[in-house]
């Protein structure tokens, strides 16, 4: 499906990238929530999650789509070798539980907010409206985990540790995946102003560490942890399919 | 756009002339485009929009190429026409007016709560209404998103009920 102002060509060298850095941090965290829909707490929950999912994956699709066309996004998705990803640590994390999830999403929906607000005044053709109408789907994703955090750090002392836990792990890999591996560069491609999205990094963590802080949540710098990256069980499940018959589909 | 009316979303029982998503037709000679905008950018019949579209126009005389293209954004639940409302409400689907009221596609009445922001599509929310206590489904607005409603059972969420992972202790 073209796009009435589709990037016919990344003439920059640094475009392709950072649009395939933005397009594979959506399709991972599809996969996770597709993946776990049926895990959540309760019923409602796994709707929304399997809902979620399938937002993420189709604008993953549509940013795949700014430079590449149907079949070569496919291969994109179901024959790229790991290593050639460029998904943030954040994207790259597979969690289980529910608080896990929680934090991990909540964190990831923000930084996407923030960035969004920054990538829809991007010149480079096609990219801003893009980014718009996904702020505009993705705002119901950021109210859901908004509300849920905020009502599980609630409900009780443990729960409200239990939260913090998983914030512990999760904000780490967020703050290291707020920006493209070369900021510059993608900002110069992405036509925005010079540390525009650095700008947009402080003024996110800040306004999360106040949003957490009324939850009687902190959110503690530190390294990433070791072992978080989940790419490869994640491009295993994403594949099975496709590895019985692949260029048959 | 006779030709266009005849195209049904796959999913709803209504045109995609009536569902909003037609914003522009121009024909050249025998050429003609078509703009749409999606419903939402993950809906899975899109594609089969596209391809009826382009069945549906190359059907008629004098035109020999018709070209979709797709706008990035710009779609919401308010923009189905009335004539799109009542079939939608045949459906047991409502669709928000203009200012994002919804009315109870069963009974007509306004006194409907949202019930969760996920409904069984990406397009849809859940709602209830009062009067009839009936579930029924929204379009989403999507241009007017202040506030997630509530999923049922919030605040009071239970214990993960997902497969082991180690165990958590009771809140």
């Amino acid at each position: 499906m073209r796009p009435a102002s589709a990037v016919a060509e990344a003439a920059d060298g640094d475009l392709e990238p950072t649009l395939t850095w933005l397009a594979d941090d959506e399709l991972l965290t599809g996969h996770v929530l597709t993946s776990v829909a049926g895990w959540g707490p309760e019923l409602e929950i796994n709707v929304a999650m399997s809902s979620m999912g399938q937002d993420e994956i189709g604008h993953a699709r549509r940013l795949y789509g700014l430079f590449a066309d149907a079949g070569q996004a496919e291969r994109l998705v179901y024959e790229r070798p790991a290593a050639a990803f460029r998904a943030g640590l954040l994207a790259r994390t597979y969690p289980r539980e529910w608080e896990l999830l929680l934090a991990r999403q909540y964190l990831f929906e923000t930084a996407a907010d923030a960035r969004a607000a920054v990538l829809a005044r991007a010149t480079a053709a096609g990219v801003a409206a893009l980014m718009a109408e996904m702020a505009h789907e993705e705002r119901y994703h950021l109210d859901f985990w908004r509300t849920w955090l905020a009502t599980t750090s609630r409900r009780s002392d443990a729960a409200r540790a239990r939260v913090q836990r998983a914030l512990d792990r999760m904000w780490p890999l967020a703050a290291a995946s707020f920006l493209p591996e070369r900021p510059g560069a993608a900002e110069r491609a992405l036509g925005l102003p010079e540390g525009a999205l650095s700008r947009a990094r402080r003024e996110w963590a800040s306004a999360e560490r106040e949003a957490c802080q009324r939850l009687g949540l902190s959110l503690c710098d530190g390294p990433p942890e070791a072992g978080a990256d989940q790419l490869g069980a994640m491009l295993d499940e994403m594949r099975d399919v496709y590895q019985t018959a692949p260029g048959s589909w | 756009m006779r030709a266009l009316a005849a195209v049904e979303d796959p999913e709803l029982p209504v045109s995609i002339v009536d569902l909003g998503m037609v914003r522009a037709v121009t024909v050249r000679g025998s050429r003609a485009v078509v703009e749409l905008v999606p419903t939402f950018l993950a809906c899975p019949a899109l594609w089969m929009v596209e391809s009826e579209v382009r069945r549906s126009v190359t059907a008629l005389p004098g035109v020999a190429e018709c070209e979709v293209a797709w706008r990035a954004g710009g779609w919401s639940g308010a923009d189905v026409t009335e004539a799109g409302r009542r079939a939608l409400a045949g459906a047991g689907l409502a669709a928000p007016a203009a200012g994002g009221e919804v009315a109870c596609p069963f009974c007509g009445s306004p006194d409907v709560r949202p019930a969760s922001p996920f409904g069984s599509a990406v397009c849809r929310s859940a709602a209830y209404c009062d009067r009839c206590r009936t579930p029924f489904e929204v379009l989403k607005d999507k241009r007017s998103t202040g506030g997630a409603a509530p999923v049922s059972g919030a605040p009071d969420v239970p214990a993960p009920v997902g497969p082991p992972a180690g165990g958590h202790p009771a809140p």
